[in-house]
């Protein structure tokens, strides 16, 4: 059940939030874990069983590792056991596809036993499971020893498309006391509908765009068509992601948590170690904190270096799916950054932020190819038109009337999409943010009314768009 | 109320409203019959864990003010991406049905399957029509969009060396074996109609907000079947034309729900001088239904007026005229073919018109090739290269 198809939309959501909020204060943690109970089962009835005995592994061995926490000897058993469930649950049910007779599943299947064996969530749930045993061990968080609120926290509905990833210290005092009032409620249902707005708008038409060009032919595709494809793609995979996770922040808003930003306008990074400082935030810091912290205080020399960065990517390329291209593309970014680090850095600090935009941009682009096209050899093909049109030489290349650079169907794509580009650029900047606050500092009242008449206008857009039927497209998600 | 609270509340209300009155206002006649649709919980549904998308997929049918909301959302769409909703191409004064480039396999078993048919009946003379669409005819008005097929070389490529112009002779002309991934006719009289379709494409031969062609579209494309088949096509002017509706919003219109136009007219020919038409068989199932007319006037002013044409499709239908000095042909063809036969059913017999798509196991029995003096193969490229009932059932016609 996605956020923008009508039966959550129109009916769970709105009724879910006034449930939440008809039951006293004190019932509310029963409320929403009855709520988050229902999504599931609405969404993945036969993965129910999976989050309900993870929840019963990580609740059992958080309680034995504080019972236990006087003796570090003791309390390491039911965290290696907790971490044990959690990881290997994730891994034969996410990354079966490595093991012989598994399916590719970076392409849609058929078949409906592998449909079961992948519940929604996973890869959300089990690493949070994970951050609050190794948290609890470390004396970070207190204990959770009421089952109610604990289940709630793992089983949080908004974050089950998309994550963010979200640590049990970021909500803990959120758990036992929420804040909510018109301001919060206010900024939720911002955060809610510009997310909603991101993927409707933004990501399926980029989507369609990226869709059109990837079932031309790349061996006599134009460089400008090419460079559309990708974009397209780019923005597609920025807005959908940054637009569930908004999604998810402004819905857990409205009920009173405060979710981490997961993305920081990630395209105006000026290098590429920037951009991932800026992407599916929650995601780097856990790997970071939980995977990456514990190797770096004991191995610290350049090769250590090196290897922390490739298992560091390794992980964050494999968390996006059980494909070998997530693999390949976690790899050759790992190694990228790895040398932008090494020996890049002191180069690009003495260059115009413009270059060193577009040289991130440029690099990221074509690491998208690796991720949505799946194919190594349809890759290498795409990025022949990309960087020479596939002109037979350089005189072709430049020559007036060629079709190198671009012909009439890039043309037709350009004038097609240039709205939605346009906005795209302008949507995955600054600038809107900057205006907005400036407008705020001014006259507080102007942009209150401003605020209100653009989320009033949003949401008409959206409500046209998911009751014409253009909401409920998930097969760009091979995400769990 | 805190003025903060004004689009939360608003936007939930909207939001449950829409839903609610989704469901419990009163249905229309087209949303009750896709009610039959209703998901229902079954075992099936809770294995394939596809509850919510099956409900999302019915809602949207159901959704109240849906006409109103899809032309706005269709509208939204055409703004921000391509002119193109739901395949269709929204130009500026009409509405083409897109044909993509397809994988050329279908189309070669089918040109197979009519050559075996050929084959098998070698005393029969067999001509075959590939009918270009609005797409092709227009191609000069349509966007560079990418992967657009082009028809015109799939019509060359099967037609090989057997495309006959006007001024044809009864003997088929030598064929030399041209390669084409969409196969080439043997031994079969392949006639040209694009050429004539695009000189006249000025003319109102195909509907505005229709994918069909047109009876002067039809006419034209006569024209040129009836030479190519040794014969002199009818003037115009001998027909009564009925302009029996005038307001119509076919098919690409309901895709859409953008207007072009005012409205398509749909024309009825009638043979002026005499009534040639004497029966029309149809023959739905295991029943036969007689009339005396071309023409089901009952779906006039329906969203399937082209109807009007033999009614809706089924696999067998014999028109009996009272040339019966003539001879008798055997038409295998599309939904393309119904106007044509205002025209070609003037010049034999009997015409027995063959929709192999709707054609059931049943009716095989009621066509015997051998008792007719010509056969035709009519169709639209668009439903030539992607019918793949074709090659079955001609092949279980043959055998």
């Amino acid at each position: 059940m996605v956020f923008s198809g009508i039966p959550f939309l129109f009916f769970f959501l709105p009724a879910a939030v006034i449930l939440y909020f008809i039951f006293p204060v004190r019932c509310r943690n029963a409320v929403l874990l009855g709520i988050n109970l229902v999504f599931y089962l609405l969404a993945a009835p036969l993965s129910l069983p999976v989050l309900l005995a993870l929840i019963a592994v990580n609740f059992l061995c958080g309680l034995s590792i504080n019972r236990f926490r006087k003796k570090k000897e003791l309390a390491r058993i039911p965290l290696f056991i907790g971490i044990a469930v959690n990881i290997i649950l994730l891994i034969i049910l996410k990354y079966q596809f490595f093991l012989p007779g598994g399916a590719d599943h970076s392409i849609q299947t058929e078949n409906l036993f592998m449909d079961i064996l992948i519940p929604i969530g996973i890869s959300v749930y089990t690493l949070q499971g994970v951050s609050y045993l190794i948290d609890l061990y470390y004396h970070k968080v207190k204990v959770q020893k009421r089952l109610v609120p604990f289940a709630m926290y793992l089983s949080m509905f908004p974050q089950m498309i998309c994550g963010p990833i979200v640590r049990y210290s970021d909500i803990a005092e959120s758990i036992q006391h929420r804040q909510m009032n018109a301001n919060t409620i206010s900024k939720g249902y911002n955060m809610f509908i510009r997310g909603l707005s991101k993927k409707l708008i933004l990501g399926d038409t980029m989507l369609e765009l990226w869709n059109t060009v990837k079932a031309m032919e790349y061996e006599t595709m134009p460089v400008l068509t090419a460079w559309l494809g990708v974009a397209g793609f780019a923005f597609a995979v920025y807005f959908y992601f940054s637009g569930y996770s908004d999604m998810a922040r402004g819905i857990a808003k409205i009920l009173g948590f405060d979710f981490p930003m997961n993305f920081n306008a990630p395209y105006t990074a000026k290098s590429l170690t920037g951009f991932w400082r800026r992407w599916n935030i929650s995601l780097t810091v856990w790997c970071k904190s939980y995977v990456i912290s514990p190797l770096g205080k004991r191995y610290t020399n350049v090769l250590a270096t090196l290897l922390k960065l490739l298992v560091l990517w390794t992980l964050m390329g494999l968390w996006y799916g059980g494909g070998w291209n997530f693999l390949l593309w976690g790899l050759i970014f790992g190694g990228l950054i790895a040398v932008e680090q090494l020996f890049l850095s002191p180069i690009l600090e003495k260059l115009p932020g413009l270059i060193r935009r577009i040289y991130t941009i440029v690099v990221v682009f074509c690491m998208w190819l690796v991720f949505g096209l799946q194919d190594l050899t349809r890759v290498l093909a795409y990025y022949k038109a990309m960087f020479t049109g596939n002109a037979a030489s350089w005189s072709q290349f430049f020559s007036s009337g060629s079709t190198v650079f671009a012909d009439g169907t890039s043309l037709y794509l350009l004038g097609s999409y240039a709205v939605v580009l346009i906005l795209c650029i302008f949507a995955g900047g600054t600038l809107v943010h900057n205006i907005g606050l400036r407008c705020e500092h001014k006259s507080p009242r102007a942009a209150l009314v401003l605020r209100i008449a653009c989320e009033i206008f949003l949401t008409l857009v959206c409500l046209v768009a998911v009751a014409g039927g253009n909401g409920a497209d998930t097969s760009f998600f091979v995400y769990f | 109320m805190n003025k903060k609270m004004i689009s939360p509340v608003l936007g939930c209300a909207l939001f449950l409203a829409f839903g609610i009155a989704s469901v419990v206002a009163p249905q229309t006649k087209s949303q009750k019959e896709e009610l039959a649709s209703m998901p229902k919980l079954s075992v099936e549904t809770l294995l394939r864990q596809d509850l919510a998308q099956q409900w999302n997929d019915y809602l949207s049918k159901h959704i109240v003010g849906r006409e109103v909301i899809q032309k706005l959302s269709n509208q939204m769409t055409v703004f921000l991406s391509a002119p193109k909703v739901n395949d269709v191409f929204i130009l500026e004064d009409r509405l083409i049905q897109n044909v993509s480039s397809v994988n050329p396999v279908t189309a070669k078993r089918n040109t197979e399957a009519v050559n075996f048919f050929a084959q098998s009946y070698p005393d029969l003379p067999v001509y075959f029509s590939l009918i270009p669409t609005a797409a092709a005819v227009y191609q000069d008005e349509m966007p560079a969009a990418p992967n657009l097929m082009d028809q015109v070389a799939v019509i060359n490529g099967i037609y090989g060396d057997g495309r006959q112009q006007n001024n044809l002779s009864n003997s088929p002309p030598e064929q030399e074996e041209k390669p084409s991934e969409y196969g080439t006719l043997e031994n079969i009289y392949a006639i040209d109609l694009h050429t004539f379709l695009m000189a006249n494409k000025q003319q109102e031969i195909f509907y505005h907000t229709d994918s069909m062609w047109t009876s002067l579209g039809a006419y034209n494309a006569y024209s040129s079947l009836v030479t190519g088949m040794g014969d002199s096509a009818i003037s115009k002017d001998l027909f009564n034309i009925e302009h029996a509706q005038t307001d119509y919003y076919g098919g690409l219109y309901e895709k859409t729900l953008i207007k072009r136009g005012d409205g398509d007219g749909i024309d009825l020919y009638t043979h002026a001088p005499d009534q040639v038409i004497e029966l029309v068989k149809c023959y739905e199932g295991g029943n036969v239904k007689e009339l005396y007319s071309l023409y089901f006037e009952e779906y006039l002013n329906t969203p399937q007026a082209t109807n009007v044409f033999l009614g809706a499709d089924r696999g067998v239908t014999e028109i009996e005229t009272n040339l019966k000095s003539e001879h008798k042909l055997l038409l295998f063809g599309d939904e393309y073919s119904k106007p044509l036969l205002q025209f070609l059913s003037l010049h034999f017999q009997t015409v027995t018109f063959v929709n192999l798509n709707a054609l059931t196991s049943d009716q095989y029995q009621l066509i015997d090739p051998d008792e007719y003096d010509s056969a035709l193969f009519l169709y639209s490229v668009e439903n030539y290269v992607s019918d793949t009932s074709l090659t079955v059932k001609l092949q279980q016609l043959c055998s």
